[in-house]
């Protein structure tokens, strides 16, 4: 390698540091040189790193996080899906952010579209509307609420498709979350799919209405500790799915919760 | 750790309790980690957030383990 070609590779390797340290949070000087990448790097503000891009999406408009913010409620109600890592851990830890989230019009969520995308967020509140959500992908919303005491409700009543772990955790630890949550359009689940999703939660009923014998594919744990933590929910499924999942762990120790009812009540759509 | 009865009856699974009046096709005995913990088999060190026990399993077989929280988001 000539000199000339060493140095230009240098100055590209130097180039990337900075772009690293400002997706990072880190401040970038005027003169992006060797000599000032030490006090850039000591920029980078607590907890940030990793793969938590330093970013918030308003009206459309991408800009650099703020530690505080109030949503309106409508900031993504002209959105109608989010891509593969579209919102992939977009307000990660932004306890200032307040408000509500409406996401309305979305109907469809991508592979990790919205992974961690409002972890401990916990100045959301009130209800999150997906009630056009149809599909969520692989981890698609893994993480995407949790810890998030604010939330009182949730609207799912459309989802079809959930992928492998597409509600993981989803609702983890929002003690705020209360009440009945209606997955009654779901007829497939990935392995995986609902781990841990209301764990920690006040749920009282989920209802499965359109699950099949063929919804589970070779899985068996679609649900492996759903209700981990809570306490006195029923969950309700078509009638002849108690030869199906009747004997799965994660169904006979009631996912996980406490006082769990489990019941085939509903009828069967097949 | 706690032992709690799951009762599978005709069109229900009650875990934990049993309502007056219905008639139960099998008891299952669960055994439960404490919050914030996980039960660890003795003989395999398999970690385990509940286990059936059944076939002459017993609950001294296994020990609670305190997991991390919350859990890690890779």
């Amino acid at each position: 390698m000539s000199i000339s070609s060493a140095l230009v590779a240098a100055q590209g390797r130097v180039a990337n540091a900075y772009t690293a340290i400002s997706a990072k949070g880190g401040t970038l000087p005027q003169t992006q040189n060797l000599a000032n990448m030490p006090a850039a790097i000591n920029s980078i503000p607590s907890g940030g790193g990793g793969n938590i891009p330093n970013y918030q999406i308003v009206n459309g408009v991408l800009s650099r996080k703020t530690s505080t913010y109030n949503l309106t409620g409508s900031e993504f109600s002209s959105v109608t899906s989010i891509n593969d890592y579209g919102l992939y851990f977009a307000f990660y830890n932004c306890t200032g952010i307040t408000g509500s989230v409406n996401l309305s019009s979305v109907t469809s969520i991508g592979m990790y579209g919205l992974y961690s995308a409002f972890y401990n967020c916990a100045g959301l509140v009130g209800s999150v509307d997906l009630s056009s959500v149809t599909s969520i992908g692989n981890s698609g919303m893994q993480n995407a609420f949790s810890e998030c005491t604010g939330l009182t409700n949730v609207n799912l009543s459309s989802v079809t498709s959930i992928g492998k772990s597409g509600m993981q955790n989803a609702f983890y630890y929002c003690t705020g979350l209360t009440g009945s949550v209606d997955l009654s359009s779901v007829t497939s689940i990935g392995n995986s799919g609902m781990q841990n999703a209301f764990r920690n939660t006040g749920i009282t009923d989920l209802y499965f209405n359109s699950l099949t014998s063929s919804s589970f594919g070779s899985y068996t744990n679609q649900f492996s500790y759903m209700l981990n933590n809570v306490t006195g929910c029923t969950v309700h499924f078509p009638s002849n799915l108690q030869s199906v999942i009747g004997s799965w762990a994660d169904v006979t120790n009631g996912f996980g919760g406490r006082n769990t009812t489990v019941l085939f009540d509903l009828e069967s759509t097949e | 750790m706690e032992i709690r009865i799951t009762y599978i009856c005709n069109g229900a699974i009650y875990c934990g309790f049993k309502p007056d009046g219905v008639e139960v096709l099998e008891e299952r005995e669960v055994l439960y980690p404490a919050e914030g913990y996980e039960l660890e088999r003795i003989s395999d060190k398999e970690r385990l957030l509940s286990v059936w026990l059944k076939d002459g399993d017993v609950k001294e077989n296994y020990i609670e383990v305190k997991i991390d929280e919350p859990d890690s988001i890779d």
